[in-house]
This record gives structure tokens, sequence and C-alpha cells, in this order.
């Protein structure tokens, strides 16, 4: 039997407008596999870090570390994109007044899968939340341990630094700071009333996502690696809690090595997983590591079945309503 | 009696409300309205699809027959914030930043800019159809609360109620961490108070004789602190006083 149908009593059949409380939380960890740039201001702007204590049990005096922040904003972004171009290839996104629903303009559809999960504000003054929801990822280790500065400079047809017609040097040399390979960044992905094919839809979204962040179609590599799946009745722990947690498991205090194999952060999370749902006033279940592995199998069964994909997304779609 | 319950908000991630617009820069004050606590904490709940007006009659009303009730939170300290910019952006391979419009064009047709305009042209030699602006920014800078802010606010209650330990915040569902616990307080006839933390003046019962206060100017409704007051308060923590009989004025 397949781990979400085992599941599926934790999860709505269908769709419904009114929030029923039932949580999904996947937790993540996002490796980050080539350089990668996350900030929210332009060329030549540091990356976006936040100062806060290393772990949890710090010690009286202890300063904090700045890690690097991946905004909530920015992942989901990404993931929405990665199904949107699915649902287009199976002709899934509606159109509205001759425009095809496209992300971020007065034409959403508001009655695909995308519209329907990931959420849309409507001209016309209708919206729809968003049932997939992501909280800023923390770096594991601080910001001095995985960032880099690279210098990069602006070439002429010519492949050099000087335009041949005019003799002039290229201006553009600049520096950016960037994100080096092998970073880990802990992150919990969290998901409200999903339907089981909704839970596929979105973990697909995730496990085919690769790249975030600036400039992202030539940087920007990331694997995004399913360390822990909860079911729940309220929202878990935050993400800096859980980074913080982590990072007490790995280490003693110190900084953590670097690079860090993902497997031991994936350990990390499930240990600290296990400690932070102790405090948690509300009903959960967490899948083993075993479940979450053959979770992982079971999505990418389904991705690589073509027909089987096309009749989930085609079933999804109908749910909605009439409309589709 | 009712139970009061007081409850540090720690903001886990910054967080954003629209509370104030000047051109480009969307702005939150340093405060969390009381509307939007009551929703954040699950006493009430929207709709996941909603047509566009908010509901507070129906939502905020149903909390007075509960008699439940939820004061705005202050910032403890001094706020800090973080400021970030945002640029709309598509997911089709070619698009543009118009003046608060974000152009793409369909299939099979061409999109171009002329006197600060967009059109779409379908045909050859026609000259298009114009693209309208949207009612919603495309691109600006956002001055958020920053991560580690802590709010306070306090949750009256008739029935004993379990306060959520994690709660969403704002635009961006930003997620904060709730300790709440139940305080000891009497209800006692005060004279001449200063109610140093938020309260919402449409609230306050009208009995409550207010000499002055500070206004706060945010939507959806303004704010007051500062408030000096005589009239019937609970008393908490020895020296804290609280408006009794507050309720949503929706
Ligand atoms: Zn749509």
């Amino acid at each position: 039997m397949s781990i979400i149908d085992r599941y599926s009593a934790h999860l709505p059949a269908t769709y419904s407008n009114s929030p029923q409380g039932r949580f999904v939380s996947l937790l993540l960890v996002r490796k980050v596999e080539s350089e990668a740039i996350f900030r929210t201001e332009g060329s030549g702007e540091p990356l976006n870090r936040e100062f806060v204590f290393a772990g949890r049990q710090h010690r009286e005096g202890q300063p904090p570390i700045p890690r690097i922040v991946i905004s909530k904003r920015k992942q989901t972004a990404v993931e929405r994109r990665t199904g949107r171009e699915l649902l287009r290839r199976y002709n899934l996104l509606k159109g509205k007044n001759d425009r095809v629903c496209t992300l971020n303009t007065n034409t959403p559809c508001e009655w695909c899968v995308d519209c329907m999960l990931y959420g849309y504000a409507a001209g016309g003054g209708g919206s729809q939340r968003s049932r997939v929801i992501t909280d800023d990822a923390f770096s594991l280790h601080s910001a001095e341990t995985i960032t880099g500065q690279r210098q990069f400079n602006a070439l002429f047809d010519s492949s050099t630094m000087y335009d041949r017609d005019t003799g002039k040097r290229s201006t553009s040399i600049n520096t950016d700071e960037y994100i080096r390979p092998e970073s880990l960044f802990i992150d919990i992905e969290t998901l409200k009333d999903v339907t089981p094919d909704e839970l596929r839809y979105t973990l697909g979204n995730l496990f085919r996502s690769a790249r975030y962040g600036a400039i992202s179609s030539r940087i920007g590599k990331i694997e995004n690696i399913l360390a822990g799946v909860v079911f729940s009745d309220c929202e878990l722990f935050s993400n800096l809690e859980l980074t913080q947690t982590v990072f007490d498991v790995l280490g003693d205090g110190k900084d953590l090595d670097f690079p860090l194999h993902p497997s031991q952060a994936e350990r990390a999370v499930r240990e600290a997983t296990t400690g932070l749902l102790r405090d948690l006033p509300g009903r959960f279940v967490a899948l083993s590591e075993e479940e979450v592995n053959d979770l992982r199998r079971e999505i990418v069964a389904l991705y690589s079945d073509e027909s089987a994909l096309e009749s989930m997304l085609r079933q999804m779609t109908a749910s909605y309503g009439p409309r589709a | 009696m009712p139970h009061i319950y007081r409850c540090a908000l720690e903001l886990m991630e910054p967080t954003f409300f629209s509370s104030r617009e000047v051109s480009a820069i969307y702005q939150t004050e340093p405060l969390i309205g009381n509307y939007a606590l009551a929703y954040a904490f699950g006493f009430c709940q929207a709709p996941y699809r909603t047509a566009g007006s908010p509901r507070y009659r129906e939502d905020l009303g149903g909390l007075n027959q509960r008699g439940l009730y939820v004061t705005p939170a202050t910032i403890q300290g001094a706020p800090r914030f973080t400021v970030g910019e945002f640029n709309a952006q598509t997911d089709t391979y070619w698009y543009a930043m118009g003046n608060n419009l974000l152009v793409t064009r369909p299939d099979g047709a061409w999109a171009e800019g002329a006197m600060g305009a967009w059109y779409i042209i379908e045909r050859p030699g026609e000259k298009g159809r114009k693209l309208g602006v949207e009612n919603r920014p495309q691109h600006g800078r956002i001055r958020y609360l920053a991560l580690g802010n802590v709010a306070l606010c306090y949750v009256i209650s008739e029935q004993d109620i379990t306060i959520p330990r994690y709660i969403r915040l704002g635009k961006f569902m930003s997620k904060a961490r709730v300790t709440a616990e139940p305080v000891a307080f009497e209800l006692v006839h005060a004279e001449n108070v200063t109610i140093g933390f938020l309260l919402n003046p449409a609230d306050l019962p009208a009995e409550l004789a207010m000499t002055f206060w500070d206004t706060i100017n945010v939507p959806p409704t303004p704010l007051i602190k500062n408030l000096r007051c005589s009239g019937a308060c609970y008393r908490i923590d020895r020296d804290r006083y609280l408006p009794a009989r507050m309720a949503f004025g929706v």
C-alpha cells in the first residue's frame, strides 16, 4: 500500500474552502550544489543574513552568529513554476478573458491546481489563500563559513574586456558574495488541508525544483532532500528552532565542520524533530525514515509514469468544480 | 470572572503588515492589530477563497458572543526593522515591467510599449489592445518587523481556552512563537490610571471615562496608546490595568 494512502486518514479527501486545521510538515535539507545567491536587493548587495544564536542551548554571553537566509517567497515561487510547467503541458492552466493563467498578473484562472493550492489575488477582488506555506530557511553553518566573494567581469562580443571598435575597457567589474557549494539549509514546508493528490503534486514540485535564487538560470542549483514528514493538527516549531536544534545535535557548541555530509544533517533533523515534538501541544504522527524513503520512491514512480501523472492532474483539476 | 492570558509573541521571521505606503515603500508599523490576531490565533477562521471584502462583522461578532477578546499587541522595547526589495515576476520566458503592470504576451502575439503604455498586437499593422494597469504593486521596498521582536497582547476569555504555540502573522504568513500564561487579576474601579500598551478604541466600553491618549493611525482601525482613564478595570500584575468589558466594536 502506498504511504500516502496509508496516511490518508490524516488528509481531507477533497478540497474544502473552510480550513480544517490538518497540517503536513515537510522537513527539508536544501543542499546547495553550485554557487548560489540569495538576496533581496540588487547585484553587488550582500546576501540576506540574520544574526541569531547558533544553537538553542546557547551559553550566557555567547554572541549570535550570522546565518544566510533563503526568503520564503523565493522558495514557493520556484516550486510553483515547476508545477505550472506540467499543468501547461497538459493544458490544465485555464483561460480567462482570452488570457491564460499567468503568475503575478491580473489573470489568474482561479481554478487550476496551482491557483487552488498556492493561491492567487485576482484584480477583481477575489483571492485564494495559499495552502503551501514556507518559512525563511536558515543556513546550518554561519555565514562566514559558507560564503565567498567572486569578481565578475562583463565581456564584450570578442570575449575580451576590450571593445574592438571603440578600444574601451569594460567597466562592469564587480564583486558578488555567493554561497559555497555543499552549504545546507534547514527548512520546513507546511501544507494545510491538502488532499492526497495535492500532497503528491507538492512533493513532485519539491523534488523537481532545482534552481533557486538570483540569476537562477545559470547558478543556484539546489537539491531538496526530504528528511521527515509529520502529520499534525497544529503548526510545528519554527525553522529557526529546528535549525538551532540540529546545530545542537551535531556539535558541541562550536561551528560545524564544512562541508558536512547531508545524511548527517538529515539524521540530525530527525533527532531534533523527535525532541521538539515532545513539547508540541497537539496530536501528530511522524513518518519513519523508511517510510520517508518509500514516499520519495512513490513520487518518483508517479512522475515517471506519464499517463498516471496526467490522469492525476486531470482528476485533481476536475475535483475543484464544474468550471474545470 | 473571565480568564486572562498574557501572550508574548516572538517573531521567528521578518513580518509584514501593509500599514503605511509612501510611494513604492510599504511599511509595517511596530504593532500587531487585534483583528489580525483574532484570525492568527484561530479564534475565528477566514475561508481559503474569499470574494474580497473582509468579514469582520460576522467573524469577530461571533467572538463577542463567545466572550472572547484579544487586545492589539505592543512591541516590547525598541522595535527593530528589516528592509527588503520585492519584484513581481511572471512565469513566462518574456515579460516586461511596465508602470504598475507586469506585461506578458499571449502566444502568437507581440507586445509593444509606447508612451508609457503597453499594447498587445495580434496582427501585423494593427495598433493593438492596450493593457490596463494593475491595482497592486509590482515592485517596491518593504519594511518588515525584524525577526526577534517580541510583542505582548492579552487574551480575555469567558471560557478556559488553549492558546496555540505557533501562529502565522502578516501578509506573508510569518511564523511567531507564542508563550501564553494565565495572569491573576481583580476587578477594580480604577481612578486616573495610565494604560501603557496598545488598545483598540473601537472596542472600549462606552462607560470608560477617557482623559487623553496617543492615536496611531493604521488600517483597518486606528489604535491608541498611553490611555489615561477611569472606570472598571482588571488590575493585573499589581500595577497594570486592562479595561474591563472590551469587545470587538464591529
Ligand atoms: Zn490558475
